[in-house]
């Protein structure tokens, strides 16, 4: 682009040697030759205000040309970053000249009229950019021989010189090429359409230092966000169309049953294969109400970790069944997931979990409730996002505790011991010997406290009401307690050896 | 009421020339020295408008000038007693109380001649609150208080009487006789209640002229000087400056203003700022680096940096160091009403003011 487009930008010295203000007389020209971009015939100082950068202003004769105006008009240019600015008559004070100078703005003089500046500069800028314009139309052509995203992308920053370009929907960054420098600018068009690609945004970060023509990378960006959109589509069609067999799939067992000789015969039909091996892929999307428009985002973060494989929606989520050949595709799998969507997943508050693989396509329904148990069991909002099955263990059930009910049992049941002014402690200890087998001498050691302490606490404990003789309670105790500690906050650190 | 004496006459004389920053103060000058001479065998009384019964009959007193000025065809001496039994004549009834045109300027001074010379009080109040080259340009005209009947008088021994409903017809019938009377002509408009006065005027303007004469005039240092406006006047400085440029003719005017336009400008010394000054009569507009920083209505007036003197535009000269002063008028000229009237625009400086909203 480079190459191309440097030749093709007009500035105020090439165009007073030999272009449209040349036979305007320099009343100040700043050493640095500005660019420009456009013109505008001003009757009004107001309008300069509105003006975009590297504009050259002209002042029409209805806008005078006394020295208060030009100081003003020279203050507006200013302030827009104006190219020049053209003033009608060639006499002027050197008050002007010296604002001029200060503001480091070109000030031109012209015995003509200056709305004949205005519309010879005009020509000028539209020459140049017709250039532009079949620059853009051969980008434009070698474009709609683009169909999938990577493509088109790559098409976009070929023609910036290798720039970053990327697509972003709602700060996701959807898919990207090309490499990003240091010292950058980001210049953004909206994809537009409506649905899924509503909101999307295409993004090229260019080099400042390659930012000759904003026009330009502007225009490219336009012309190549119909591709964007129809290769987003394309892809979005293509991806339903395959998830639709998973989704079917997933119905028709219900996930709650086991495969049946029917459901075997149907995965066959699928295309599965008995001999290959399978995992699932569960998405959840953690606090935040399921919804069907984020699935297209979903999907186009999916193809990060496995292109070709499709990501069905389901009630709850989003599943996907990929083909594993053993504990190494499946520990790859997992890392991919971590570090290509785990951060985004984390920003989301979204989890994903892996089932383990099983050999043969019949216990489809296995794999299907082990990734969605490791999804439920994965962290949402922190690095622990992305969860397998063979890392959930036991503990997972503590995440499908119903805590609300919990405390309301709590409440009912051991009423003392909530409004006790010694709750924290009471509580603390009795965990403390839950957690220790029953073991008064490891409960104490535990908390650092004396067995007799212990032993009064206990006794304590007993008169709020807490049944610790009764095995048969043992459990929802255990539960009780556990819930009363996350909603009352209590750390066991303090409640320890504070009063032996 | 207050009865002034000498030194009140004089720090009058200060303040109004302050207020104007005029092109040449020598009117001002021999003004105050003819009441000076005269305030032995006579007595000047201010009085608050609100002191007035509400019915009685007032009128403004204030030289018109179209040209020549008044120390170039110096005046008989009956020119405004003239006009007060004009507008007596006309009313049929007397004139309790005469005020200022412009508390500033020739017309700060002048109502003091009218009351030693009539026995009549000066309200201490006017219809400018500062001082405007139109006599349309008046808060009694934004508070639809007739202008006419106008009476003027020459220093020839001719009068004439103005009735005109519009203020800007009134303006130009009255700057044609005035033409024709010699370049200046003795006037008294606006008469009116001391009721709508004290409804649309600007109050307290006499003794404010006193006041500020009495902190420049006094022996005190330049900074506190400007300490002490600033806490009276609401003052403040734009720049130190130093003139650079001096421009006549400096831009198009067609209004029918009494003066040519021209222009200062100066440079700021360390910032590199460079301040422009549009003079017309008084000064228009202050651009600081091609930004508006202050304009009409606001009062503009230029002090000399070492001696906290008010400079006369005729007396910028290159080279000097200069402290440019804002001072806001009455809040009427802010609102639409009268920034259409005595804003930038009415001045043939199409430009917003800084206040304006619109």
């Amino acid at each position: 682009m480079r190459r191309q487009t440097e030749g093709l930008r007009l500035d105020v010295a090439g165009l007073l040697a030999h272009g449209s203000l040349r036979d305007t007389l320099p009343l100040h020209q700043t050493v640095d030759s500005a660019l420009i971009d456009g013109v505008v015939l001003i009757s009004r100082l107001d309008s300069i205000r509105r003006i975009p950068p590297r504009t050259v202003v002209i002042m029409s004769l209805e806008a005078g040309s006394s020295g208060w105006a030009i100081s003003a008009a020279l203050r507006h240019a200013w302030e827009r970053k104006a190219s020049a600015l053209v003033v009608y008559g060639t006499e002027h004070s050197q008050a002007v000249i010296s604002l001029a100078k200060r503001l480091e703005i070109t000030l031109l003089a012209t015995e003509q009229d200056p709305s004949a500046i205005a519309i010879s500069l005009a020509g000028d800028l539209g020459a140049a950019r017709s250039v532009l314009d079949a620059q853009i139309s051969r980008f434009a052509r070698a474009l709609s021989r683009e169909t999938t995203m990577t493509g088109v992308l790559q098409s976009i920053s070929h023609e910036l010189d290798g720039s970053y370009v990327a697509v972003d929907h709602s700060g996701l960054v959807l898919a990207s090429t090309g490499s990003i420098g240091r010292d950058h600018k980001d210049v953004v068009v909206s994809i537009g359409g409506a649905g899924e690609t509503a909101g999307a945004t295409l993004i090229a970060s260019v080099a400042k230092s390659k930012l000759l023509n904003e026009y330009l990378i502007h225009a490219i960006l336009e012309v190549a966000s119909p591709s964007v959109q129809a290769a987003w589509l394309a892809s979005e069609l293509a991806g339903r169309t395959n998830a639709l067999a998973v989704g079917q799939l997933a119905e028709e067992l219900s996930l709650e049953t086991q495969a049946t000789a029917s459901h075997t015969e149907l995965l066959r039909q699928l295309g599965w294969r008995s001999e290959q091996s399978y995992g699932a892929v569960w998405i959840e999307s953690g606090t935040e109400t399921h919804q069907v428009q984020r699935t297209s985002v979903i999907r186009f973060l999916w193809h990060k970790v496995a292109p070709r494989r499709p990501l069905a929606e389901v009630p709850g989520g989003w599943l996907s069944v990929l083909p594993l050949e053993g504990q190494d595709d499946l520990t790859q799998l997992e890392g991919r997931m971590r570090s290509r969507i785990g951060p985004v997943f984390s920003e989301l508050g979204y989890t994903a979990g892996v089932s383990q693989w099983q050999p043969g396509a019949t216990d489809f329904p296995t794999i299907v409730r082990e990734a969605r148990l490791a999804a439920k069991a994965a962290k949402g909002g922190g690095p622990e996002s992305v969860l397998s099955y063979e890392h959930v263990g036991l503990n997972a059930t503590e995440e499908f505790i119903d805590l609300p009910s919990i405390h309301l049992v709590s409440e009912l049941a051991l009423p003392e011991l909530i409004t006790a002014r010694d709750r924290d402690q009471v509580i603390t200890t009795v965990k403390a010997l839950l957690d220790n087998s029953g073991s008064i001498t490891a409960a104490a050691k535990a908390l650092d406290v004396h067995r007799n302490t212990l032993q009064s606490r206990l006794n304590r404990a007993r008169e709020l009401g807490i049944p610790l003789d009764d095995p048969q309670s043992t459990l929802s105790l255990h539960l009780i307690l556990k819930t009363l500690i996350e909603t009352f906050n209590i750390n066991p650190d303090d409640q320890a050896s504070g009063e032996r | 009421m207050t009865l002034l004496d000498d030194d009140d006459v004089r720090a009058l004389r200060t303040g109004a020339h302050f207020l104007a920053c005029c092109l040449d103060p020598t009117a001002i000058h021999i003004y105050a020295e003819k009441i000076l001479g005269a305030l032995g065998d006579g007595r000047v009384d201010i009085v608050p408008v609100n002191d007035l019964h509400p019915d009685e009959l007032v009128v403004a007193v204030g030289v018109v000038v179209q040209g020549f000025f008044v120390a170039d065809l110096p005046p008989v001496g009956d020119e405004f007693i003239n006009c007060i039994a004009a507008i007596e004549a006309n009313k049929g009834r007397k004139v309790g109380a005469v005020y200022s045109l412009a508390a500033a300027n020739i017309n700060g001074v002048i109502p003091l001649m009218v009351g030693l010379q009539t026995g009549l009080p000066i309200v201490d109040c006017d219809p400018m609150g500062r001082v405007f080259p139109l006599i349309s340009q008046a808060t009694l005209n934004l508070g639809s208080v007739a202008v006419s009947p106008i009476a003027m008088a020459g220093a020839t021994g001719e009068q004439a009487l103005v009735h005109a409903k519009d203020p800007r017809r009134a303006e130009r019938l009255v700057r044609s006789v005035v033409a024709e009377l010699g370049g200046w002509a003795a006037t008294a408009m606006y008469a009116c209640t001391a009721g709508e006065l004290a409804e649309h005027g600007v109050h307290g303007t006499v003794s404010r002229m006193i006041r500020i004469g009495q902190i420049l005039d006094a022996n005190d240092s330049v900074e506190k000087k400007y300490l002490r406006l600033v806490q009276l006047l609401g003052a403040s400085r734009l720049a130190r400056a130093r003139v650079i440029f001096i421009e006549n003719l400096s831009r198009h005017s067609d209004l029918g203003l009494p003066a040519q336009p021209s222009s200062v400008t100066l440079l700021e010394e360390g910032s590199g700022r460079i301040i422009r000054l549009e003079i017309q009569n008084e000064i228009l507009l202050v651009q600081v680096d091609g930004g508006v920083a202050a304009a009409v209505p606001d009062i503009i007036t230029l002090l000399n940096s070492d001696h906290g003197t008010t400079v006369s535009l005729e007396d910028v000269r290159l080279g000097n160091l200069l402290d440019v002063l804002v001072i806001p008028a009455s809040p009427i000229w802010y609102s639409p009403a009268g920034l259409k009237l005595a804003g930038p625009a009415a001045f043939k400086i199409p430009t917003k003011h800084p206040r304006s909203h619109a």
